[in-house]
């Protein structure tokens, strides 16, 4: 791979600057004098400003302040005419040369160019590679819904490289661990920079990052608690750096004091003071007075973006009333802040038809946004360790759910929080071709083996060949199936022996959970008797599904810790005690499913033909227990204490799972909290067939599926790359 | 745990001279990580894990130890206790990996280490031959064929179905003796048994394993009795530390071994 052919070596920052100027300034041009006048001569309104938008109106306001400079002379200018900060500078670039926005081109480029030097900075804490960062810089600068900015006239051209400096620099406060005065200056200067750019067009933005740089602060002090315990650092090194972050978050105090409230008309903008929006607001009396004014005062803003309306509005129907609104609102403001717009907007029209063209392009974009999300997710296992990874991701992510907590016009939001997002997916990509680029070889090898050994799978004549390694996950599989007489017999053992000694035998099995669902009944059934009619048969249903999902996990974490002994001992794979647990669980939910089947008659809960599909659900919920009990037996061979925590997670998660009692009966709002529990789906899934007599949705069947066959790779993995130690662990 | 890398398998070669190899250990070290202090709980690790306290002790119970056993040979080890000798059987039947080096068997491996070990008390004497044939890596069918001469070996015919907590210990040592060399084993694996059950069975024993030497079975063995070695070894050798110090004849390796261990006593 090639990737510096475009340079003779690592390509200095100074030319990718350069190129990038190039660049956007090219574009801005073609767009300002070709693009839209001649190709889209409907768009136009004057100069190449796009007439559906703020740019015309930025671009009146500059001209009229460059007209009173003229005639009554430089004490006319001001930097917010009619609180826009962008028309103020462009006034004065106008009163110097001349009123077209072809004059701004040049600062425009220089600015967005800044932003992907900027992007590439950051990058270069965490990966090292000149080439590779390049490329994530320029997915930042090239992505066309940028040139909504740089090509046209906003104020994003300036708060991004703001925000980007200020991110940067609280990064590089995380980055301290060998202590460089030099460092420090230049962070402090970075973030002081920064929130002055941002200041001087979206005042009130400094606002939430002083917020956000408090509670940075506040990490970031434990931080050097820590470094200062581990004696990485001296004491007076640990009291200037305490001094510096503390500093720096009350130097952006005078920022957020000096705001210039007037009357704003535009989109971009902020409620009027002295005129509440929300009338009827519930304060919290337990909250700091300062802490409810913001919220209320996103709530407003939130409010005020409802009114001025759009056709891309998103959940335009919430209203914010109290504090608890907008905490509820929280998971759903961060899905639209990182993945809106989904796809069904995708292909829908706008306002107007620039806005429709917008929304095709945006699609390549969104799945450029997805896959470097994805490739983000990956790569926290890789930057676990690294503060400032963490920093520049908390950052990052509190702006987005914060703009997303606000602006309900999609296209404003994607505007909004471009310089955020892109810049974790720029991230997201970079870290991962830097991951991906070296072991590009080893993954292809590993391909090679596998391959190889599938086709070797039934070889009569065992060779074990310790540097014969293809990979551990494999060569379980394989063992596995090899040994599968042994899983049966185990299961077998573990029958025989459970019932060998009692009297009623296998009958316990079926007993047990009859017992379990009398009482439970007795307790309960008066409670949510109206909710779930022939509540016996809805309990037994979710108890027997439960109980093979607790027995399993559990079973496979004892016979790993106490039947481990005779892995001391003789070859066998390791996993087939798990195996063996969760089979001998499974052929006791069989059994059990006599009882169920009994009660479901006397309850007179009609039996359907969709009865037929309990096998598939039992296999899922077979799928997740094993992949969780691998993951939990390989933690309890290194600390068997596991086992005893596992017991109290259990019960807690028992009841976090509707199983004695009905979904219906959880207030919508914490719903989302019972649909990230993944043995919800299971469970429901289980009891469908029988209790509701209806085959799933599909809604309801492939978050189950998902969830199964993912904890079952997980666990699979987990388990096999630690395998080869657990003999020496026992 | 690493991979050897390629130079380290090109500095021990396979020697040429050797026809037909059936064990092969080429540089192979086994490192364990002891914990200082025994750390049981996951509680106690993270605490230490935070104060970066969490310290080991590395010990090599393997030191770069190359070895060839070839087809049909009785091969002995001998060393005194914490040699790695069992350490070293462990590698071979494919428990521990090695931490370096290379490690190649050419055939099933039997191993006699610790009989019964999987037996359970409560299930019959034919349930443990299944459970312990399925351990061993054997099949339904490969049991069913060898199940009544592992009756007849063990001479248990009257008590095979009575569970096995009703055995002696001499019986179920036999058992296990019966399951584990039913099965005609490429790589038989010894660790100071022959001393199982009863004097009668005790030569029956012998007996089996002669056979197995006759019909060219590699048998690997470890003893401290060293007249077992002279007496049924071709080869033996000498571990000490986690170091080969000497391979040859029994006689000319129980010779060094002995007159070195009388010099460490001395010391």
């Amino acid at each position: 791979m090639k990737f510096n052919a475009l340079f003779s070596s690592e390509p200095k920052l100074l030319k990718i600057w350069l190129l990038y100027f190039l660049f956007s300034s090219s574009i801005a041009a073609l767009v300002q004098l070709l693009i839209i006048p001649h190709f889209f001569p409907g768009w136009n309104s004057t100069f190449g400003l796009l007439n559906n938008g703020d740019s015309p109106t930025f671009h009146l306001l500059a001209v009229n302040l460059a007209g009173k400079i003229q005639t009554l002379g430089w004490s006319a200018w001001v930097l917010w005419p009619s609180g826009q900060g962008t028309s103020g500078i462009a006034g004065a670039i106008y009163a110097l040369t001349t009123p077209s926005p072809l004059v701004l081109i040049p600062l425009n480029a220089a600015l967005h160019a800044t932003s992907g030097i900027l992007v590439i900075s950051i990058l270069e804490l965490f990966i090292k590679n000149r080439s590779i960062t390049f490329w994530g810089g320029t997915l930042f600068v090239a992505l066309p819904s940028a040139m909504i900015w740089y090509a046209q006239i906003h104020k994003d051209t300036y708060t991004i490289p703001g925000s980007l400096m200020f991110i940067w620099g609280w990064a590089m406060l995380a980055r301290l661990d060998t202590w460089r005065s030099r460092k420090i200056l230049a962070a402090v200067c970075l973030v002081f920079f920064g929130a002055g750019m941002i200041w001087l067009m979206r005042p009130y933005q400094v606002e939430i990052l002083q917020l956000l740089a408090g509670l940075s602060a506040l990490g970031l002090l434990a931080l050097y608690i820590f470094w200062l315990a581990r004696k990485k650092w001296n004491f007076l090194a640990f009291l200037i750096a305490c001094a510096v972050t503390l500093g720096l978050v009350a130097i952006l105090t005078p920022f957020v004091k000096n705001t210039p409230l007037t009357n704003q008309t535009l989109s971009d903008l902020r409620p009027v003071p002295g005129k509440p929006l929300i009338s009827d607001w519930q304060p919290e009396t337990w909250l700091p007075a300062f802490f409810e004014n913001k919220v209320r005062s996103i709530s407003e803003d939130r409010e005020n973006y409802i009114n001025v309306g759009g056709m891309s509005g998103i959940d335009v129907d919430v209203h914010f009333r109290n504090f608890r609104d907008v905490i509820m609102y929280m998971p759903r403001a961060l899905q639209i802040g990182f993945l809106a717009p989904f796809p069904n907007i995708w292909f829908g029209s706008g306002s107007a038809p620039e806005t429709t063209f917008m929304r095709k392009e945006i699609v390549f974009e969104m799945l450029a946004i997805y896959l470097g999300l994805a490739a983000l997710l990956v790569l926290f296992w890789r930057f676990y360790r690294d503060p400032s990874f963490w920093l520049v991701v908390y950052l990052c992510a509190c702006m987005i759910v914060s703009y997303a907590l606000v602006v309900v016009n999609i296209g404003t939001l994607v505007r909004f929080r471009f310089g955020f997002l892109i810049l974790l997916v720029s991230v997201g990509v970079s870290g991962f071709a830097d991951w991906y680029l070296p072991e590009r070889e080893n993954l292809q090898d590993l391909l090679r083996k596998i391959t190889r050994s599938m086709r070797e799978i039934n070889t009569p004549e065992p060779v074990y060949d310790s540097a014969n390694h293809i990979h551990p996950a494999l060569e379980e599989l394989k063992s596995v199936f090899r040994y599968r007489f042994l899983i049966f017999q185990l299961v077998q053992r573990d029958i025989l022996t459970r019932y060998k000694r009692s009297v009623l035998g296998v009958a316990w099995t079926m007993l047990n959970p009859l017992g379990m669902m009398i009482i439970l009944s007795l307790v309960f059934s008066s409670i949510f008797a109206s909710a779930t009619p022939a509540y016996p048969v809805f309990l037994l249903g979710g108890l027997l599904g439960w109980n093979f999902f607790a027995q399993g996990t559990n079973a496979s974490m004892y016979s790993m810790v106490w039947g481990g002994s005779l892995l001391h001992r003789i070859f066998i794979p390791r996993s087939t005690f798990v195996f063996s647990a969760i089979v001998t669980a499974l052929v006791n939910l069989a059994l059990s499913l006599v009882p169920l089947l009994l009660v479901t008659v006397i309850m007179q809960v009609p039996i359907r033909w969709s009865i037929l599909f309990l096998p598939v659900p039992m296999l899922l919920l077979a799928c997740f227990s094993l992949g969780l009990g691998l993951m939990l037996s390989t933690l309890a061979i290194y600390y068997p204490d596991v086992v005893e925590m596992y017991q109290i997670i259990l019960t807690g998660w028992f009841y976090l799972t509707p199983v004695i009692y009905p979904i219906k009966i959880i207030p919508s709002y914490l719903l989302f909290i019972v649909q990230l529990n993944p043995m919800y789906y299971l469970i429901n899934l289980y009891r469908l067939p029988l209790y509701d007599g209806r085959m799933p949705t599909a809604g309801e069947f492939l978050p189950a599926v998902a969830y199964a066959l993912g904890y079952l790779i997980l666990g699979w993995i987990i388990f096999t790359s630690k395998s080869d130690e657990f003999a020496y662990h026992i | 745990m690493n991979l050897p890398t390629i130079s380290n398998i090109l500095a021990n070669p396979l020697s040429s001279s050797d026809p037909d190899p059936v064990i092969q250990l080429m540089g192979v070290s086994v490192r364990y990580r002891v914990p200082r202090e025994r750390l049981g709980t996951f509680k106690e690790y993270m605490i230490r894990w935070v104060q970066r306290r969490v310290l080991y002790d590395e010990f090599l119970a393997l030191k770069d130890v190359n070895l060839e056993v070839r087809r049909g040979e009785v091969f002995g080890l001998v060393g005194s206790n914490g040699a790695g000798k069992s350490t070293l059987l462990k590698v071979v039947a494919r428990i521990l990996r090695p931490t370096l080096g290379r490690v190649i068997v050419n055939g099933k491996v039997a191993p006699l280490l610790e009989l019964g070990a999987g037996f359970h008390p409560e299930l019959t004497g034919r349930e443990n031959i299944y459970l312990y044939g399925a351990l061993l890596g054997f099949d339904r069918s490969e049991m069913d064929r060898k199940y009544e001469q592992i009756v007849d070996f063990a001479e248990l015919h009257q008590f095979i179905d009575a569970p096995l907590r009703t055995y002696s210990s001499g019986m179920t040592a036999r058992l296990g003796f019966s399951v584990a060399t039913a099965n005609e084993p490429g790589i038989l694996i010894v660790d100071e048994i022959l001393s199982v059950g009863d004097e009668a069975f005790q030569q029956k024993s012998s007996a089996k394993i002669r056979e197995f030497k006759e019909k060219g079975t590699t048998i690997l063995m470890v003893s401290h009795n060293s007249s077992a070695i002279q007496a049924n070894c071709q080869r033996a050798a000498w571990l000490d530390h986690g170091i080969i110090r000497g391979i040859g004849t029994p006689d000319e390796v129980l010779k060094e071994y002995r007159e070195n261990r009388v010099v460490e006593r001395a010391v």
